[in-house]
């Protein structure tokens, strides 16, 4: 996948995301309601490489996804 | 005695054409009224006319200028009753019925009164019955009989209309004036139902004639809905089709493949020769009504472009071969199995047609579930009404509009954000404009002045002119006033909604950033207006919202119909007839095609893939294994294509290159596939890049539903034998046999049969329902049998109805120096989204190009002039197409159709999309309009883009 693209979605999705409770919990149940898993896998990857590029609640979304995955 | 209904109607399928007409409309009164007709003991609610309850009672009243879609008029004098202690003969059209009154329609003054009206009639009447085209559907040659005219003793040498010219100036009918009884029926069609005001009476008396003002009717402001022809009761205004072909002998009612209005018409045929699509009283969305391209623009079925024979090649550079559907089959199956063992189960997926039927688009979205094995399954709804589903199924529990198209007649005031409904819904949007001429307030929310803000005996109260991609903010602004001036419905939200959310909600919207002076600097509409409309919204009365794609083809799509969804709870407008809110959607069958599980997340009626007990109930049905996580959207694919991850896709009828955006990138996508299977009636812009083609069937071959923007299920019934050979349900499922996945049907019944048994919300919809009852809308189960009209009335589907914050963040696609202007799609009343069906129809006469609406300002600082050929620039691509300086747009924005590939407006829209969704941001792309060179005059950029990809 285009990371350049998944890394514009994710961020939109943090900007743009309200829904009630724990913001990192938000982003990260919307990323497993609609993203597939090579999607959440690459993003895994891209937030280890450059995690400045994202949000603390985009990192901690993504890397309790990643853990989720692993168990 | 007998007690009368009013009889549904006929058959959908029978010989003989027409449907019953009472003379004058139903009465919706709870009181009954007795009375006596012709000796005869006859009930009817009060408000009945004495025309129409003789009518249902079986003896029908000789009239002509009476019919049961308008109101009477009570000119032609046919009618004429006696009524015990009553002076003179009255118009039974024109009077209501009494309790106890004793009504005579068959004597011999009445007789003789009758024979008198009819021989003036007559005398100035083509006495050509024989070779008059109507010659078998004519009143007035019904009604001479009737009356038993046989003689005109004033001779036809006086001064009289016989040579008066026709106007065959309209493509689809012609008016013979010649014909013309004066009746009035055309023009108060033109009035009462379709609301455009286009005919008159010209001249007095003797000079009385039907004018559609302008030199003919189609420079005239006639928008060819047919509702004149439909009305006029003599040969006078007859469709061409009928005069060419002679009229039609039996009628097949189904649903219009159109807009997402979902009209019912009967198609009338001799022998298998469709000759006319009449729009049918008994249709529940439509109820008799229909537009230029329902009721005429359905050429396109039977045009010399279809494909009819299945065509293979190994590369798109090839040319095609005609093979049989075994071999196409075979190799389409073989190709893809190749694909998946080279590159695993998830290189391939494939995309579902709102254009198609529900039955169709379940199998569709089962064989890629099953046979392809993965969830790799999108839909067109993706670059529409993605946004609806998130929307409304994240604030009330459901992914659908709430009300019928009927709940309109109880609005008030009616919020129209984002739609163009005369345009692009237009039987809709008569309905709308009916109920504004009664009084309706009306608050427009758009970039454009559509006609809805001011045109004949229509004027919006507010005309909410934002700037492109502020409809949030806009929203917000609306719902802060409502919030801060105390205007929202305490008791409602107390009693329906989550209150802890509601609280949060209210502190984030009484917020500063949110109220309209804040939201004046960057939406560009003045606050004071928009308070007004909000006080207006919030004060009037049942208060319901519309909109369209100017709502969900943004980037906020999603959190705008979250902000519809809140401004309806704060004010209580949800669960009742008259309020809602309601998506105007695109295509016929987009609701359809969501409801069936064609996205990827999704099983059919919503259930998320990941939900074990559902799973296990697919599982279970379909023998197979189901994965638990959400597959590939189309843009996933698409880019997974350019990466070389995802190798193949099956496109059932859509053409994705021409209507999604960044067509470059689409086409680069498509040609990375090492298989494209597309079908569709003809060979469109996908195709091009398609080593498959599977022929389809067009609606009027198929045989299943659709189900339109207010959830009406409609059958859709086979008017003639598919063209290719097989329905579409047929070609799916032997592909997917092909690929290893058994899948068999015996017809449409048994695929809608196993979707009702999968599928809580169709759990009692059956053909055999459909057939009786005409149309459901779903929920369709124990608690509402046959379906329910009005969503959430007790409660919201998820309980309680979920306040969401909504703050605005504004598009990254910013106007600036290299491209000042914002442009923004839409719609035009003749042309269908990407004109695949209507540019093959006569309605290209009225729109054979592309337009670029430009502000005068705007054209004048660039030298531009009306008509002149303009190259329009963005950050993604150019095209070319006319200029028309227009006063619609404001300065600044500029605004096109997207209906000719020749234009191709999606060269140069933009990737940006929903946040929550991916549906594409179509309504901002930032460009730069400039005078064409010469030698951009012939530009075909599409094919530009088709060379260079």
């Amino acid at each position: 996948m285009d990371i350049a693209k998944l890394k514009m979605m994710v961020n939109q999705i943090d900007q743009n995301i309200a829904f009630a409770g724990v913001k990192s919990e938000v982003i990260a149940t919307h990323l497993k309601k609609f993203w597939t898993p090579q999607m959440r896998a690459d993003i895994f990857k891209d937030v280890q490489a450059s995690p400045d590029s994202y949000s603390s609640d985009v990192r901690d979304a993504v890397n309790k996804l990643h853990q989720e995955a692993k168990a | 005695m007998t007690l009368l209904s009013d009889p549904r109607g006929l058959s959908p399928i029978r010989d003989g054409i027409g449907e019953p007409d009472f003379g004058t409309p139903k009465s919706t009164s709870d009181v009954t009224v007795n009375l006596t007709i012709d000796g005869s003991l006859v009930s009817v609610p009060a408000g009945t006319s004495i025309m129409r309850a003789a009518g249902e009672s079986g003896c029908s009243i000789p009239k002509l200028c009476a019919t049961d879609s308008l109101e009477p008029f009570g000119s032609c004098r046919m009618c004429l009753v006696e009524i015990d202690g009553r002076k003179g003969t009255p118009a039974s059209c024109t009077t209501p019925v009494e309790e106890g009154m004793v009504v005579r329609t068959q004597t011999a003054k009445l007789g003789k009164l009758r024979r008198n009206v009819m021989e003036l009639y007559i005398s100035d009447h083509p006495l050509e019955c024989l070779t008059c085209a109507a010659n078998g559907d004519c009143e007035l040659q019904d009604m001479a009989g009737v009356v038993g005219l046989r003689d005109v003793r004033y001779g036809y040498e006086g001064e009289n209309h016989l040579g008066a010219a026709k106007d065959q100036s309209n493509p689809y009918f012609d008016f013979d004036s010649s014909k013309c009884i004066v009746c009035n029926r055309c023009v108060r069609a033109c009035d009462q139902i379709q609301g455009t005001l286009a005919l008159t009476i010209e001249g007095r008396g003797f000079n009385s004639k039907v004018s559609p003002g302008g030199l003919n009717f189609l420079s005239s402001e006639c928008v060819s809905c047919g509702a004149c022809v439909q009305a006029c009761p003599t040969g006078t205004l007859e469709e061409k089709s009928v005069i060419e072909l002679g009229m039609p002998t039996r009628t097949v009612q189904t649903t219009c493949a159109y807009c997402g209005v979902g009209c019912t018409f009967n198609a009338e045929l001799r022998g298998d020769e469709l000759v006319r699509m009449v729009p049918a009283k008994t249709g529940g969305a439509n109820e008799g009504h229909s537009c230029v391209k329902g009721r005429f623009a359905f050429g396109y079925a039977s045009h010399k472009d279809r494909i009819l024979s299945p065509m293979i090649r190994e590369k798109i550079t090839d040319d095609w071969t005609e093979v049989t559907w075994d071999e196409a089959i075979t190799y389409a199956a073989t190709k893809f199995k190749e694909i998946q063992a080279k590159y695993g189960d998830n290189s391939i997926g494939g995309v579902t047609s709102s254009r198609c039927t529900n039955e169709e688009i379940f199998t569709v979205q089962k064989m890629i579930r099953t046979a392809f094995g993965n969830n790799n399954v999108d839909t067109c709804a993706r670059v529409c009404h993605s946004p609806t589903g998130f929307g409304l199924s994240s604030t009330f529990g459901t992914s659908a509009g709430t009300q019928d198209f009927k709940s309109v007649g109880k609005s008030d005031v009616i919020l129209l954000i984002g739609a163009n409904p005369t345009d692009a819904h237009p039987v809709f949007g008569s309905r709308l404009k009916r109920r504004l001429r009664q009084g309706a307030k009306l608050i427009v929310v758009d970039p454009r002045k559509i006609d809805l803000v001011e045109s004949a005996h229509v004027k919006a109260d507010h005309h909410l002119q934002l700037q492109p991609g502020t409809n949030v903010a806009v929203i917000n602004a609306l719902a802060h006033v409502i919030a801060t001036e105390g205007l929202a419905d305490k008791n409602f939200i107390a009693e329906r909604c989550d209150n802890a959310a509601f609280d949060r909600w209210m502190k984030f919207i009484s917020l500063p950033e949110n109220s309209p002076e804040v939201v004046e600097a960057q939406s560009g509409v003045p606050a004071e207006e928009i308070r007004k409309a909000a006080r207006l919204f919030a004060t009037s009365g049942n208060g319901s919202i519309y909109y369209g794609l100017g709502v969900t083809e943004h980037s906020q799509g999603s959190t705008m119909v979250m902000g519809m969804a809140n401004l309806a709870m704060a004010t209580g407008n949800i669960g009742r007839e008259g309020v809602g809110v309601n998506p105007l959607r695109g295509q016929n069958n987009v609701q359809g095609s969501c409801d069936m599980g064609s996205f990827p997340h999704e099983l059919s009626g919503y259930r998320h893939v990941s939900d074990d007990a559902v799973r296990e109930q697919f599982e279970t049905l379909w023998d197979v294994k189901l994965l638990p996580e959400p597959g590939m959207r189309i843009p996933n694919m698409l880019d997974g294509a350019i990466s070389g991850e995802f190798r193949g896709m099956f496109v059932h009828g859509e053409d994705i290159a021409q209507s999604d955006p960044n067509t470059k990138h689409v086409m680069a996508a498509l040609e990375s596939m090492d298989l494209v299977v597309v079908q569709d009636l003809f060979i469109n812009e996908t195709a091009k890049f398609a080593h498959v083609f599977f022929p389809g069937t067009s609606f009027l071959e198929k045989d299943g539903t659709f189900t339109n923007a207010e959830r009406r299920i409609n059958r859709v019934r086979p008017v003639m034998a598919p063209k290719n050979g097989k329905q579409e349900w047929e070609i799916i499922s032997e592909l997917a046999t092909a690929m290893g996945y058994p899948m068999h049907y015996d017809n449409a019944a048994q695929i809608m049969d196993e979707i009702a048994s999968i599928t809580p919300t169709f759990k009692n919809v059956s053909f055999e329902l459909l057939d009786r009852v005409g149309s459901l809308q779903w929920p369709v189960n124990e608690a509402a049998p046959e379906g329910t009209p009005i969503m959430h009335v007790n409660g919201f589907v998820r309980g309680k109805g979920l306040f969401v914050e909504t703050p605005f963040v504004p598009t990254e696609e910013r106007a600036n120096r290299k491209f000042p202007l914002l442009l923004t799609t839409g719609r035009i009343l003749s042309q269908y989204n990407v004109g695949a069906q209507t540019r093959r129809t006569a309605n290209s006469t009225w729109h054979p190009e592309d337009i670029l609406e430009i502000h005068e300002s705007d054209a004048q600082m660039r030298g531009i002039v009306d008509g002149q050929k303009v190259a329009i620039s963005s950050r993604i691509g150019e095209t070319v197409m006319r200029a028309s300086v227009s006063a619609r747009v404001p300065a600044g924005v500029v605004y096109t159709t997207f209906h000719h590939p020749l234009s191709g407006a999606n060269v140069i829209t933009t990737e940006f999309s929903d946040w929550a969704t991916n549906c594409p941001e179509y309504k901002v792309t930032a460009v730069e309009i400039r005078p064409a060179d010469s030698s951009q005059d012939a530009t075909n950029s599409l094919d530009d883009v088709l060379m260079k990809a």
